[in-house]
């Protein structure tokens, strides 16, 4: 019977690609919609990952950076570099605000710097200067590029004109950038004299980053202390949570997508050799056998689709950086298990509709010219 | 006394509707056949031969009798449990060959062996003997569209044949196909039952089929009988005059309570389409019996 199912499903190779099509393209909707969302999640946490702190102290009650707000006195520096390991504590300040640059406007994480600064300022740069002075700004390469400026040009951030004196790199996504501008400056604009939202520790060589954490946390009262991996999980996890509704809605509808491509296919493949079942129920076989091939069928064109639609995710991630850079692309091992058994479910929603036709297949039919 | 025949009918019957639109296909036929006998039921289109041959398969369910197939009887036995012995106590072999079109010719006659347990392993030197002995060892892996009619209807006897089933059901198993290999083909279904003592039941409209059977039976109107003595039974038809076997002719057309018989459809159409000038002009009402 295996036999039959697959020289059956093998024999019609125009209506197995459509199948196999039909599938790949409903799980790529659903691992590209995934893999963008769990890019720009990553894309969210580039600045925390990346900024060069060990250890983050912010406002007692905050745990993020993304859609949060962190007040600090500024004075607080010396408490926390007092405390045994901590190399340096640099003070940033942080706002999230629109670029303008041209007639285009990008959300933006504004960081304001120190001409000091041991940490908080872009880690890359594809030209010119890392630290801004005074009416200066660092921008993205990539929103420059998309905003049609350049060295020397002007943008507008909280109302005011910058210079861009540098051009950042990894720092633009499409759901977020990074813009750097002068401390002192981005203070005046806050009105927020002597305030730092957070501050940058880096430890020691030989301090660990858990138990510099805890001890600053017990020097400096009326803070919060978390180390770099756990502030960036709880950055990462609050913007997943934002997409989880809709990852499962795309799911859903990726999944009826697919079931009804299977099942509607594999319907009318099943229509079209009824009397070949028939035969094969004349000939001794039960519904049982029969159940077996549509089932065996469904699971083999879906595992294909499974496998073309992977392929397909992951070239699109290996091209999606040259074509569309602000577009950031990330499978992890769970949403790939996921969209397995969701294909799986679709193999078995898609066998019910045929099982129905072969449960009815009269064995008589063989007498029919 | 039921093991001596390999499959036995009592009173079997196949009513199709109710009230003004019943039919009796078949009714209320007995029938008993030995092993290693030949049978031709034969009979005109619409009698009920195929509908009999269904029931006595397992493939259909008579609305009351009983069928026993090799002292078993089927008609009781739920529908789980049919296909059972449909694959193992039966050969069908049909005027449509009804070959799967996917499979090979051996993968075809091996097909019947796959749905009993351990049965292709076993069956595989089988399936090469039978199609050795069938004459289509070099035809093995070619597909049913890439086969001639006679070579499709000699790889449903090797399907048919592969589980050693002790009886055989044919219908119209030379319909499709020319005389030449038509008598090719009855003649194996011949050696079938002579040399292998299976029970080999065929329905047939051929006459030619005759001189091959132990024994002929003649359906009509869902009843069973004997063969009359007569090989044939000449009527005129009434467009052309020829002469045509009443007993074997499939083409017929019933006119003022009277059934005329026809050598050829296009007589059949004509007739039909002025019978009344038919049978004015030859200075016949109808004079065939019925």
């Amino acid at each position: 019977m295996v036999r039959l199912g697959m020289k059956n499903l093998f024999q019609e190779r125009g209506r197995l690609l459509i199948s196999i099509g039909g599938v790949a393209a409903a799980l790529v909707l659903v691992l590209l919609l995934e893999g963008v969302f769990v890019g720009v999640s990553q894309d969210l946490v580039t600045y925390p990952e990346r900024a060069g702190a060990d250890v983050w102290v912010m406002q007692e009650g905050v745990s993020n950076m993304h859609m949060a707000s962190s007040v600090l006195p500024s004075s607080l520096r010396g408490g926390v570099e007092a405390v045994p390991g901590v190399r340096d504590a640099t003070p940033i300040l942080y706002v999230s605000s629109p670029v303008e640059a041209g007639e285009r406007r990008w959300f933006s994480y504004i960081v304001g710097v120190r001409p000091d600064a041991a940490a908080g300022g872009p880690w890359a740069m594809a030209r010119g200067t890392a630290i801004p002075g005074p009416g200066e700004a660092v921008i993205p390469d990539v929103l420059a590029r998309q905003g049609g400026v350049d060295l020397g040009n002007t943008v507008t951030v909280l109302g005011r004109q910058f210079r861009v004196v540098g051009l950042s790199m990894d720092t633009f996504s499409m759901v977020n950038s990074i813009t750097f501008l002068a401390y002192d400056e981005l203070e005046q604009l806050l009105e927020a004299p002597g305030a730092a939202s957070y501050f940058l520790v880096r430890a020691e060589a030989e301090a660990a980053p858990d138990a510099l954490a805890t001890r600053i946390q017990q020097a400096v009262p009326g803070v919060h202390v978390m180390t770099r991996e756990a502030f960036v999980a709880s950055d990462l996890d609050m913007s997943r949570q934002m997409g989880v509704d809709l990852i499962q809605i795309m799911t859903w509808i990726g999944s009826v997508v697919g079931a009804l491509v299977v099942g509607l296919t594999m319907y009318t493949a099943t229509v079209r050799r009824a009397r070949e079942y028939g035969i094969a129920k004349a000939l001794g076989a039960k519904n049982r056998h029969l159940l077996a091939v549509v089932a065996l069928q469904a699971l083999v064109v879906v595992l294909l689709g499974l496998g073309t639609a992977v392929a397909v995710a992951y070239l699109a991630r290996a091209l999606i950086p040259a074509l569309a850079p602000e577009i950031a692309l990330d499978y992890p091992v769970g949403s790939l298990l996921r969209v397995s058994v969701v294909a799986v479910g679709i193999a078995a929603l898609a066998a019910l509709l045929p099982a129905y036709r072969i449960a009815r297949v009269e064995p008589g039919v063989v007498f029919k010219e | 006394m039921r093991e001596k025949h390999t499959v036995q009918a009592i009173g079997l019957t196949k009513v199709y509707g109710s009230g003004l639109t019943t039919v009796r296909a078949v009714d209320n036929v007995t029938l008993e056949v030995r092993e290693g006998e030949l049978v031709l039921i034969m009979g005109p289109s619409g009698s009920g031969k195929t509908t009999l041959l269904s029931m006595l398969g397992g493939l259909l369910r008579p609305t009351s009798g009983q069928v026993f197939i090799n002292g078993v009887e089927i008609t009781t036995l739920s529908e789980s449990r049919l296909p059972d012995i449909r694959a193992r106590e039966v050969g069908f072999i049909f005027q449509a060959f009804n070959l799967l079109s996917s499979l090979s010719a051996q993968e075809n006659v091996l097909f019947p062996a796959s749905l009993v347990p351990g049965g292709t392993r076993a069956a595989q030197e089988r399936a090469s003997e039978l199609l050795e002995r069938l004459g289509l060892s070099q035809r093995r892996r070619y597909l049913p569209r890439n086969l001639s009619g006679g070579e499709k209807q000699r790889v449903a006897v090797a399907r048919a044949l592969i589980n050693n089933p002790r009886l055989i059901l044919a219908d119209e198993p030379t319909g499709n196909l020319d005389s030449k290999t038509g008598h090719e083909v009855m003649m194996i279904l011949h050696d079938i039952a002579r040399d292998e003592g299976r029970t080999v039941l065929i329905v047939a409209h051929d006459p030619r089929l005759e001189d091959m059977a132990d024994r002929i039976l003649w359906l009509e109107d869902g009843k069973l009988r004997d063969r009359k003595e007569e090989a044939h039974l000449w009527v005129q038809d009434p467009v052309c005059g020829m002469k045509v076997d009443q007993w074997t002719a499939t083409l017929f057309a019933t006119y003022q309570g009277a059934r005329q018989f026809f050598c050829s459809q296009r007589c059949l159409e004509r007739f039909q389409e002025h019978p009344e000038t038919y049978l004015t002009k030859r200075g016949d009402t109808g004079a065939n019996p019925k």
